[in-house]
């Protein structure tokens, strides 16, 4: 597999996020950006085809719309 | 990524395999069970029929099966002994466009009154997708034929078409 | 883009032995033609002989999922991958990683490898033909989900949905059975990790 690198500059804050989410997810701070990648990816080709991504509370069904191109 | 394995590991896997098979996710053949009418349940990534044109479609067929009863004279119960199905499923089908007709019951009403049953299956309204010129015209043949009373000569005459809609070959299943 | 993942071997029921393929990260327009106009054809020649109404009408179903595959294959979205021998496409996988999360109790929400379709070619199976050909095809994309699912640093989980001609198989692998999932009809498995190290261990 190819491979291309990048450096990155973040905040404190940024680095800080990413340091707490890879934990709780259980996974290396790289693995966990390319996922987050992934998932913009995934969130936009859905809205680029004229689907609306919601956020919804399964108790109450409050619906939410997460992203509005 | 790297993927690695030993012909051990392939041989231990295919003694199970070989007695099965491992398909997950998207169906691409028939059940292999027949006569088992699953309702399909769709992702958001096909389009179906509504669950309007399904209402629609039962309306045309209880009222078919309501109309060749009054056609041929019979009763209720006697057309469910004559055809051998269930007065109950009989009632359902004719009053009820919230039921699901089961294979064996169209079976029986298509080989009883001589119609098509690929067409007896569609306006059941289990298919997936139906064929548009079979839905349009069952729309308007349930349209004018809503009460029970004995058939009018015109009522009869509308019937006799639909039937024959039913019959013909422009209005088979669309592969 | 497609990339050469292993050379691999499918086992030939007919001639009782092992034969070379090839397994794929990724699927070209070769492998969506192949699975057009050769898996289709063969699907729809044995649902006329069997010339049940049933499978006719049930046929609009299946139509639509062959569309969908086809979309799917080309949304990036997706990991896909092909197993090819004998000069055809013999399997085909995809895979979503982004939108499915793990249910089992001990790792609930986090992230998984998601089989959103695993095939054989209809020539290949058990149930369909009288003389299935290849076998193999099934274990060797399970396991490289299981592979993408460690590679993503997942750990192994992976969930799917069997079709109920598989739940056999399914039952006798290590793999957790969480049960009838009313939105597909289908039965929901998942892997653990430790069900996930064990299936790759040789």
């Amino acid at each position: 597999m190819d491979r291309r690198q990048m450096t990155l500059i973040l905040s404190d804050k940024e680095m800080g996020l990413l340091d707490d989410l890879s934990e709780r997810r259980g996974m290396s701070k790289t693995a966990l950006l390319r996922q987050a990648l992934r998932m913009y990816q995934s969130v936009t080709e859905r809205i680029e085809r004229g689907e609306k991504v919601f956020v919804e509370h399964p108790d109450t069904k409050d619906k939410a719309e997460l992203m509005v191109l | 990524m790297k993927f690695n394995y030993s012909r051990e590991w392939l041989q231990r896997h295919l003694v199970v395999e070989l007695d099965s098979t491992v398909e997950a996710g998207k169906k691409l053949e028939p059940d292999a069970a027949q006569g088992k009418s699953n309702v399909v349940t769709l992702s958001g990534r096909v389009s179906a029929i509504t669950e309007r044109n399904q209402v629609q479609m039962r309306v045309a067929l209880g009222t078919l099966v309501r109309q060749l009863r009054s056609r041929d004279a019979l009763t209720l119960a006697a057309l469910a002994e004559k055809a051998d199905i269930s007065e109950e499923e009989l009632r359902s089908v004719e009053n009820n466009p919230t039921y699901t007709a089961g294979p064996r019951l169209l079976f029986q009403l298509s080989k009883f009154f001589g119609v098509n049953l690929n067409n007896l299956y569609q306006l059941s309204g289990e298919t997936v997708a139906v064929d548009r010129r079979l839905y349009n015209r069952a729309v308007k043949y349930a349209a004018h034929s809503a009460d029970v009373s004995p058939l009018t000569p015109l009522q009869r005459a509308e019937l006799d078409m639909f039937v024959e809609v039913l019959n013909s070959a422009e209005a088979v299943a669309r592969e | 883009m497609k990339s050469k993942l292993a050379a691999v071997e499918l086992f030939n029921r007919l001639t009782g032995g092992f034969e070379p393929a090839t397994l794929f990260h990724g699927v070209d327009q070769s492998n969506l033609d192949n699975f057009e106009q050769r898996w289709r054809p063969e699907l729809k020649r044995r649902r006329d002989e069997f010339g049940s109404w049933t499978d006719a009408a049930k046929g609009n179903a299946q139509d639509s999922h062959w569309a969908w595959v086809e979309k799917a294959a080309n949304q990036a979205s997706y990991e896909a991958f092909a197993i090819e021998g004998g000069g055809e496409t013999q399997g085909l996988m995809l895979i979503d990683v982004t939108t499915h999360f793990a249910r089992i109790e001990h790792q609930k929400g986090l992230e998984l490898a998601f089989i959103e379709l695993l095939a054989t070619a209809p020539w290949n199976r058990r149930h369909f033909v009288n003389q299935p050909k290849y076998a193999g095809v099934g274990t060797l994309l399970l396991r490289a989900a299981v592979t993408l699912s460690m590679e993503l640093e997942f750990k192994g989980r992976v969930g799917l949905h069997s079709l109920p001609q598989a739940d056999s198989w399914y039952d006798r692998l290590d793999i957790t059975n969480l049960g009838h999932d009313v939105s597909e009809s289908m039965n929901y498995y998942e892997m653990s990790e430790a069900q996930a190290s064990a299936f790759l261990k040789d």
